[in-house]
C-alpha cells in the first residue's frame, strides 16, 4: 500500500501535480535538447575534421570569404596557378571552381551562387566547402560526359525559385541571366541562356542548397568574364602529414598570387569552438537537471510540511519511520519517473521542432545513457529531499510531529 | 492480579518549556485502572487531560515519573518498541477523527494492519469485519470527505480495534459529534469497554455516566 499511497498522494493536489510535472518534463526535456545539440555539434565537427584533414584550399591573395567578396575588384586566381600546383609532389587530386551570383527572383537582396566545376568533382558548398558532398534527391548528379553540356544541379531551396520541387521533379529548363549578376566577384559580360536542370540535391544548409552547380566551361560561355582564373582550387594530399611540405612549395611557387588556407585549421577552429560550445552546453545540460531535481527537492519539502499532522497520525497508530519514509520516496519517484516519461515522450516527436530554430545538426537519438543518469540524480535528489525534511520530522513523538510549524 | 490488564501511573510530571517559560501539564499524578472497563478522565480545558492520555498511550514522554501498562514500563522502551507497542497494544481515537483523508473508510481500517505485517487478503477480512461492527458496511470505499462526523468517528474506532489491542484510549470521540452521533459512539465505546480496558477524555456527562470509574484533573493534579 505503500506505493499505492504514493500515487493517491500525488493525485491530491491536481493543479500542482501537472505544474510539478510540467517543470521537471520541460527540465528533462531541455537536458536531452541540449545533450542532441552537443552531440550533434560533436558529429559534425568531427566529420569536418575526417573529411579535412588532408585537404587544402586556394583562393586568390587577399580575397575575403568564400567568394571571394571584394566589390569591384579582380579576385581570381590566375589560370598558370592550376598549372604551377600539378608540378607539386605528393597531390593526388586538384579541383577547381568558378563561381557566380546571381540575385533571387523572391528577394533580391539574396542571392544564389552559380558554382561551375569539372562535372565528377565534388560539389563544394559556398560556406561549408570543406565538407561538400551535398546529396542529390531527385533526377541525376553531374557526370563526366556532361563537360561542356548546358546543364545543371540545383539545390533545393534554390530550385523553388523556378518551381521545382522533389516532389513534382522533372529536367526543366531555367534562364541564367548574366546581366541580372552584380559585379561583385568579376566582371561579366555574357548573355541570357537557358539549362536544363537534371537534378536536385539537399546539403543540409540554407546556403548550400541555394547553390547551382554547372559545368565549368558552361558558367564560362554564359557569364562570360573578363579575365580567366578561378575562384577555389581545392588540392588532395597523399596523407595528412604531407600537408606542411606541399602547403610550402606552393608558398613558394605561387605565394605571390594565391593564399593557401589549410581547412585542418578550420576545422580546428570549429572543433575547437564545438568542444567550448559543447563544455556550455553540458553545463546548460547540468542546470536544466539541477532545476529538475531541485523542483522534486522543494516539492517533498512542502509536501511533507504539509502532511506533518498525517506523519504524526501515522506514527500514532503504529506506523514505523520506514514505512512513513518509504512512502514519501515513493511519491518523489513517482513524480520524477513521470516527468522524466513525458519529456522522453515529447523528445521523440516534438524534439525536431523545438531545436529547429538551432540550424545545426542535432542528433535526435534518445540517449538513454544520459536519461537513466538523469532520472538516478533526480531520484537521489528528491531523496535527500524527502529525508531532509522527513527526517525532522520522523525524530519528534506522535504528539510533537501533529504540532509541529 | 493479572499484570496485563492494569494500568498504573506514579509520580508522573510532564513540563512543556518554551525558552525560559515552563508550563507544567501534568503534577505528580498517580494512578490506577485494573481489569477491563471504561475509566473517563475530566477536566476543564487545559487541565492535562489529553497530555495524560498520550503519555499513557506512548504517543508522548513523561517528564519523569512511572508509566506502567498492561506489564510494561514505557520509559524502558526503545523508539522500535514504542511504536510496536502503540501499534499492537493501543487503539486511539482522536477528536477529529485523523483518518488519512485520500484512503477509503475500508483502506484506512487496513492500514495499522499492513504496519503489522498482515496479508492483503486477511487484513481485508479483517477491516470488513470491524467496519460491519461499526455499521458502516455501505461506506466502504468512501473517502472521510464523502463521511459524516459520525461515520468517521466509528471509522476511526475501527481502525483503533484493527489489532485487536488490550487498551483503546479515544480524546474527546464525541467532541465533534452532535448528540445522536454521539450516543451511537458512547453505546459503541461501552460496547468494547466489555473486552479491553477503555479510557475516554471527555466533557461528554452521558459517556461520564456510562464510565465505570471516572478521574477528575484540573491543573494537571488528578483529583
Amino acid at each position: 500500500m505503500k506505493i499505492l499511497l504514493g500515487i493517491k498522494n500525488i493525485q491530491r493536489n491536481p493543479i500542482r501535480l501537472v505544474v510539478v510535472v510540467l517543470l521537471i518534463s520541460i527540465a528533462m526535456f531541455l537536458v536531452l535538447a541540449i545533450n542532441g545539440f552537443s552531440a550533434g555539434i560533436k558529429e559534425s565537427t568531427e566529420t569536418l575534421k575526417e573529411n579535412v584533414n588532408n585537404k587544402l584550399q586556394m583562393r586568390a591573395k587577399g580575397a575575403l570569404g568564400h567568394v571571394n567578396m571584394l566589390y569591384d575588384q579582380d579576385k581570381l586566381l590566375p589560370p598558370r596557378v592550376l598549372e604551377e600546383v600539378k608540378k607539386v609532389d605528393h597531390i593526388t587530386r586538384v579541383e577547381s571552381y568558378l563561381l557566380a551570383m546571381s540575385p533571387l527572383k523572391s528577394d533580391a537582396s539574396h542571392f544564389a551562387i552559380i558554382v561551375g566545376i569539372t562535372p565528377g568533382d565534388t560539389k563544394r558548398l559556398e560556406t561549408h566547402g570543406e565538407v561538400g558532398g551535398p546529396l542529390i534527391i531527385a533526377g541525376r548528379d553531374l557526370r563526366p560526359e556532361d563537360e561542356n553540356k548546358d546543364v545543371g544541379v540545383i539545390g533545393k531551396i534554390y530550385a523553388k525559385e523556378f518551381g521545382i520541387t522533389p516532389e513534382n521533379f522533372k529536367p526543366t529548363k531555367i534562364v541564367l541571366d548574366p546581366s541580372l549578376s552584380t559585379e561583385i566577384i568579376y566582371p561579366v559580360k555574357g548573355e541570357a541562356k537557358e539549362i536544363e536542370i537534371v537534378g536536385l540535391f539537399e546539403s543540409g544548409y540554407v546556403f548550400g542548397d541555394l547553390q547551382l552547380f554547372i559545368p565549368q566551361e558552361t558558367l564560362k560561355k554564359i557569364y562570360a568574364p573578363t579575365r580567366d582564373g578561378f575562384s577555389w582550387i581545392f588540392i588532395t594530399v597523399d596523407s595528412a602529414d604531407n600537408i606542411a611540405a606541399v602547403t610550402s612549395q606552393l608558398k613558394d611557387s605561387v605565394g605571390a598570387y594565391a593564399d593557401i588556407l589549410s581547412p585542418i585549421n578550420t576545422a580546428n577552429f570549429v572543433s575547437s569552438s564545438g568542444a567550448a560550445i559543447t563544455r556550455i552546453a553540458t553545463l546548460g545540460m547540468g542546470a536544466a537537471g539541477f532545476l529538475a531535481s531541485i523542483v522534486v527537492f522543494f516539492v517533498t519539502l512542502i509536501t511533507v510540511r504539509e502532511r506533518k499532522r498525517e506523519i504524526g497520525t501515522f506514527k500514532a497508530i503504529g506506523g514505523s519511520n520506514k514505512y512513513i519514509i518509504g512512502q514519501f520516496l515513493a511519491e518523489s519517484i513517482i513524480l520524477t519517473l513521470i516527468g522524466s516519461g513525458i519529456a522522453v515522450i515529447l523528445f521523440s516527436f516534438a524534439g525536431n521542432y523545438a531545436t529547429k530554430p538551432f540550424s545545426v545538426a542535432i542528433n535526435y537519438e534518445i540517449n538513454f545513457g544520459v536519461i537513466v543518469l538523469l532520472i538516478a540524480v533526480s531520484i537521489g535528489v528528491a531523496m535527500v529531499g524527502s529525508l531532509y525534511s522527513i527526517m525532522k520530522i520522523i525524530k519528534l513523538s506522535p504528539v510533537e510531529a501533529m504540532r509541529y510549524e | 492480579m493479572n499484570k496485563k490488564n492494569i494500568i498504573e501511573l506514579i509520580d508522573v510530571v510532564k513540563k512543556y518549556s518554551k525558552g525560559a517559560t515552563s508550563v507544567v501539564a501534568l503534577n505528580k499524578v498517580c494512578m490506577k485502572i485494573d481489569g477491563a472497563l471504561m475509566a473517563a478522565i475530566i477536566g476543564p480545558s487545559g487541565s492535562g487531560k489529553s497530555t495524560l492520555l498520550q503519555i499513557i498511550g506512548g504517543m508522548d514522554k513523561p517528564t519523569s515519573g512511572t508509566v506502567e501498562v498492561l506489564g510494561g514500563e514505557l520509559s524502558q522502551l526503545s523508539e522500535k518498541e514504542l511504536t510496536q507497542y502503540r501499534l499492537k497494544k493501543v487503539g486511539f481515537v482522536f477528536q477529529s477523527f485523523n483518518l488519512i483523508p485520500n484512503l477509503t473508510a475500508l483502506e484506512n481500517v487496513m492500514l495499522p494492519l499492513e504496519f503489522n505485517g498482515i496479508s492483503h487478503a486477511e487484513r481485508e477480512k479483517r477491516a470488513l469485519h470491524l467496519l460491519e461492527q461499526v455499521d458502516l458496511t455501505q461506506r466502504l470505499h468512501h473517502t472521510p470527505a464523502e463521511l459524516s462526523g459520525g461515520e468517521m468517528q466509528r471509522v476511526a474506532i475501527a481502525r483503533a480495534l484493527a489489532n485487536d489491542p488490550a487498551l483503546m484510549l479515544a480524546d474527546e470521540p464525541t467532541g465533534n459529534l452532535d448528540s445522536e452521533n454521539g450516543r451511537h459512539i458512547i453505546k459503541l465505546l461501552k460496547h468494547i469497554s466489555a473486552e479491553r480496558i477503555v479510557i475516554v477524555v471527555t466533557h461528554n456527562e452521558k459517556l461520564t455516566s456510562e464510565a465505570d470509574k471516572v478521574f477528575h484533573i484540573r491543573d494537571g493534579v488528578l483529583k
